[in-house]
């Protein structure tokens, strides 16, 4: 099933800051990451992901770093920092508090 | 790489490309993320072209992900280009201030002459002055009374110059003279010389400037100069050379002059010893220590020695070499003075490094070494006797220890004593860190220049690696940016390190014992290393790699531009070393020549030194306002445009040429207000400023000293009082008063007590003088002081070398020989002038001709010389024309030898008298 845009696009943040909570990881990763997860319908656009990343580490949620691991090609790591953490933690409690919200009225 | 994923991350990052990093490093992760999910579809199962195609559509629209990567990194780059545009703003800053403590030795070196001079003038002034009994009391009065020129009171208050102003006036007769007879003698080079002559002083110095003047004519226009003659034989002056500096004078003499009258020759205004007067000339400039004079001395004596040798005479050359050496051991003593020591100690290196090579070559190898070892012991001798301690040499030490970088430059380290330290001009703790500042300095000089090295080619290998795609960008902003911070990190330090230094009592003195050059080269490398050097092989690498990857960043139609740019940019690297020399170069001649000029004329412009330190400001704000080098700045780094490129490097170039500029101005604007006035500019000064001034007095040392002492007392000038400018820039103007009107000059003189029968040199007194140049006016002023008529000068052996050149004469003789206005002879009679008096035993010149003129009476000196208007006047006024000379001639032999009559008149008056 395929999501609005939209709904993506206003939670593409809280995926990326949830999927990078445990580990580093690389931009192509995080998707395949998210498609294993969803069973592949979150069927986003991959190059929507990039300008999100660079939000997030401009807002300096997230590091990015090159780093090159055995027998793979040099790529570009993200890993969420301290203050991305308590973000997230935020944005976690923010959604759940929408989502339940939101589920109160559709309920109503 | 599939060209299809190139396109889409190339697309997608475009955005990016005024930030070639972020460019790169946004494009190299898209592609890698295109390439990972192209081949996991490819491992399931599809096949290649099919697995790119899916990736890409998965990927989405490259120009919407553009669009959204740009949104987002617009705020990055822009912070990182103002990052971009504060570091290489800075840097060049904090290079500049390295380079501006540098600017401030050098800045001290090129103010090296006048600065010393005026500083060991003043000394020496203040030293002489005192030790000459001047009184320093009363400074006011004796200012105002300088100032007002007021001479009668001077003269009341020091008698004991009275005499001097007689000398003085005389002096400026002579110079009348002088610049009028003897330039039109010597018509090719005594111009030159005068004119130098007539900027000075009217007294000694003008005498030996014209005998240099001499010296250089027969140097080198030895040719034939008239139809009559003059020396045709140049080895015949080379041959006189020996005799005369032996003071062989007088068997030479006797064989030059039959020479002289057979060839008639007629040199020096009809000298019957040009030679001889050559060398006392050469002689007399040698001892005034005339740099100039006894440079060409060291120069023609070889070069005629070694004509000699050519054409076979080697005795005489040999002659010629020991009589020089002779000379300058015998003449070349030690002095205490510190001028006329290296002066002495100059020559007998020169000596000791040309003479031996043309012993040499005339084979006289045992003369060589002998001399050359005679001269080491003499610079040995003369330098123990320098280094041991008297009194007056401690005093003058204490000077040098003042001045001791600057001499250590001027002159090089062999005139300086052994013991001297520059650490020990600091005060204190500073010692010590002086002590190991040479160290680090040292250390911190290699350190930097490695580091500079180090982040070039740092740059090149990390620009190569990317060229063959090895992804070195994972350390690019790491190891770039600590190699920025470990630079600034030392170079900060130092530039405290030195200002601390330089702020400190005697901190400039010790900052210029320390290699200025060394310092220039560190800032040289800080500017290549810190702007162009990562610059152009940024650019080089990023380029290639671009190229690398398929971008044309040099079309071809840019082909021929990028050449010129290319040559360009080598020339500015080439230029940069020179920057320094030539932004000081420019400062230079606008203070020393274009400011002096102008403030000749506009003496208000003395002001504009003051506005010196907001000039760099106001520069400043210029570039930041109406250039926007930011602008430029923020482009640098993007390659697309290579017009633009190339406009920001020559933009560089001119900021940073126009920063030292204000730099050297800032500096000079500094010590003005720090009121040291390293060159005063004073609008009464000379035509050439102080300058030359005070390079002449270093240069003349004690003979200009004694003579601006002797007006110095003259004056009363309270030395501590009067800014030194003042009063060398007012005794010269005082002398020129004196050139340009010696009547007034002369007036006060003499109202003021001058003593009207002063002699001079020649023992011709002021009356005499002004016979000879037919003054009338000053005539009747002497005689009204009671200058004495029948007054005889003592006759000589030789014609005296001035005008008139007559010997044992009075003044109605020489008014009869020299004046065709027979005024100046009615007045002499009026005041009791003999008519008939008779010229006493001696030799004197006329032309070309030296005769004995004993017994000559003044109708014979008109007669020889002569108007027939004079020699009328003569006769009428009861003048005996039937007298006889010492050897028996009347006024017939004169009448035929006088080419201004050419009639019979006045033969036949005579004789109709007779």
């Amino acid at each position: 099933m395929d999501y609005d845009n939209s709904l993506i696009k206003g939670s593409i943040d809280l995926i990326i800051l949830k999927m990078l909570q445990n580990r580093s990881m690389y931009g192509y990763e995080i998707i395949r990451r998210v498609n294993d997860v969803t069973d592949g319908r979150f069927a986003w656009k991959e190059g929507s992901l990039y300008p999100a990343l660079h939000r997030l580490e401009i807002d300096k949620l997230i590091v990015g770093e090159w780093q090159v691991k055995d027998g793979e090609r040099p790529r570009r790591y993200y890993t969420l920092t301290r203050k991305g953490m308590k973000i997230l933690v935020v944005k976690i409690h923010q959604w759940n508090e929408f989502s339940v919200t939101v589920n109160s009225i559709l309920m109503a | 790489m599939n060209d299809e994923i190139h396109k889409t991350s190339e697309i997608a990052a475009s955005g990016l490309k005024a930030d070639s990093e972020l460019y790169l490093s946004v494009r190299r992760e898209l592609e890698v993320h295109l390439e990972e999910s192209a081949e996991n579809l490819e491992n399931s199962g599809q096949n290649h072209d099919q697995a790119i195609e899916t990736a890409l559509k998965k990927f989405g629209s490259p120009a919407e992900a553009a669009s959204d990567i740009l949104q987002v990194n617009k705020k990055r780059m822009k912070s990182r280009a103002r990052f971009r545009l504060a570091l290489i703003t800075f840097l060049p800053l904090i290079a500049l201030g390295v380079m501006l403590v540098t600017v401030i030795p050098e800045w001290e070196y090129w103010q090296l002459k006048q600065e010393m001079s005026l500083s060991i003038t003043k000394e020496l002034i203040k030293k002489t002055a005192l030790a000459a009994g001047a009184s320093l009391e009363q400074p006011t009065l004796r200012q105002q009374l300088l100032l007002a020129c007021d001479w009668k009171k001077l003269h009341k208050m020091f008698p004991e110059s009275k005499e001097y102003f007689a000398n003085y006036f005389m002096s400026a007769m002579k110079t009348d003279y002088w610049t009028n007879g003897y330039a039109q003698q010597h018509p090719p080079v005594a111009p030159k010389w005068l004119k130098k002559a007539r900027k000075t002083d009217p007294g000694n110095a003008l005498y030996d400037y014209c005998a240099a003047a001499e010296l250089l004519y027969f140097g080198s226009k030895y040719r034939k100069r008239r139809s009559t003659g003059a020396v045709t034989d140049r080895v015949k002056l080379m041959e006189a050379l020996p005799y005369y500096l032996n003071g062989l004078k007088q068997p030479f003499y006797r064989n030059y002059r039959s020479e002289i009258t057979r060839q008639r020759l007629a040199l020096n205004r009809g000298s019957e010893n040009p030679a001889s007067e050559l060398f006392t000339s050469c002689l007399r400039c040698w001892n005034i220590c005339d740099y100039g004079i006894t440079e060409y001395i060291e120069q023609a004596i070889p070069m005629w020695a070694e004509e000699l040798i050519k054409v076979g005479k080697p005795q005489q050359a040999k002659l010629i070499l020991d009589s020089w050496s002779r000379f300058i051991l015998q003449h070349g003593k030690y002095h205490s003075d510190f001028y006329m020591y290296a002066e002495c100690m100059r020559m007998l290196k020169v000596l000791e490094k040309k003479l031996p090579p043309l012993y040499r070559k005339i084979g006289k190898s045992a003369e060589a070494a002998e001399t050359q070892k005679q001269l080491s012991r003499i610079t040995r001798s003369w330098t123990r006797r320098w280094n041991k301690k008297t009194p007056e040499k401690v005093a003058i030490r204490q000077i040098f220890f003042e001045h001791a970088p600057r001499i250590q430059h001027y002159l090089g380290s062999m005139l300086l004593p052994e013991e001297y330290k520059p650490e020990e001009l600091l005060p204190g703790r500073l010692r010590e860190y002086a002590r190991a500042d040479r160290i680090l300095l040292l250390l911190i000089e290699v350190l930097l220049s490695c580091l500079m090295l180090g982040y070039g080619i740092c740059q090149l290998l990390v620009r190569l690696r990317l060229k063959k795609n090895l992804q070195p960008i994972l350390f690019i902003p790491k190891g770039i940016t600590l190699l920025k911070l470990v630079t600034i990190g030392i170079v900060v330090p130092l530039f405290l390190w030195r200002l601390l230094i330089l702020l400190q009592p005697g901190g400039r003195d010790y900052a210029l014992t320390c290699s200025s050059v060394n310092f220039l080269f560190q800032g040289v490398f800080l500017i290549l290393g810190m702007t162009v050097w990562p610059m152009v092989i940024t650019h080089y690498c990023v380029e290639n790699h671009l190229k690398e990857l398929g971008i044309n960043v040099r079309p071809r139609r840019n082909g021929i531009i990028s050449v010129l740019l290319m040559g360009f940019l080598t020339v500015i690297l080439a230029c940069l070393p020179w920057q320094l020399w030539f932004s000081v170069d420019i400062v230079k001649w606008f203070e020393g020549v274009l400011m002096p000029e102008m403030l000749r004329f506009y003496p208000d412009l003395h002001i504009l030194k003051w506005l010196y330190p907001l000039l760099p400001l106001a520069l400043l704000a210029f570039l930041f306002i109406v250039v926007k080098p930011a602008k430029v700045l923020y482009n640098w780094s993007n390659p697309d445009n290579l017009f633009r490129y190339g406009a920001s490097l020559a933009a560089m170039f001119v900021v940073s040429a126009i920063m030292l500029i204000s730099a050297a101005l800032l500096a000079d604007g500094y010590f003005y207000w720090r009121e040291v006035h390293f060159i005063k500019l004073n609008p009464v000064t000379n035509k050439e400023g102080n300058i030359l001034y005070r390079d002449r007095i270093m240069r003349n040392g004690n003979a200009e000293l004694n003579r601006i002492l002797s007006s110095l007392q003259t004056y009363n000038a309270d030395i501590n009082n009067i800014a030194i400018d003042y009063i060398l820039t007012d005794a010269e103007s005082f002398c020129k008063m004196i050139k340009t009107s010696p009547y007034l000059a002369l007036e006060k003189a003499l109202k003021a007590g001058a003593n009207a029968n002063a002699v001079d040199d020649d023992k011709y007194t002021a009356l005499m003088l002004a016979c000879r140049d037919r003054d009338v006016k000053v005539v009747k002023l002497l005689l009204a002081h009671g200058a004495k008529v029948n007054t005889w000068c003592p006759g000589k052996k030789h014609s005296p070398r001035f005008s008139p050149g007559l010997s044992g004469v009075n003044a109605i003789m020489i008014a009869s020989y020299c004046n065709p206005d027979p005024r100046v002879i009615k007045l002499l009679i009026k005041h009791g002038a003999d008519v008939n008096s008779k010229a006493l035993n001696g030799y004197s010149r006329c032309g070309n001709f030296t005769v004995l003129s004993s017994k000559m009476t003044p109708l014979m000196f008109a007669c020889w010389n002569n108007s027939p208007k004079v020699i009328s006047f003569l006769l009428e006024n009861g003048a005996y024309p039937l007298a006889k000379n010492g050897w028996g001639k009347n006024v017939f032999y004169y009448l035929d030898k006088n080419p201004k009559i050419h009639d019979d008149k006045i033969k036949n008056m005579i004789e109709a008298l007779y």
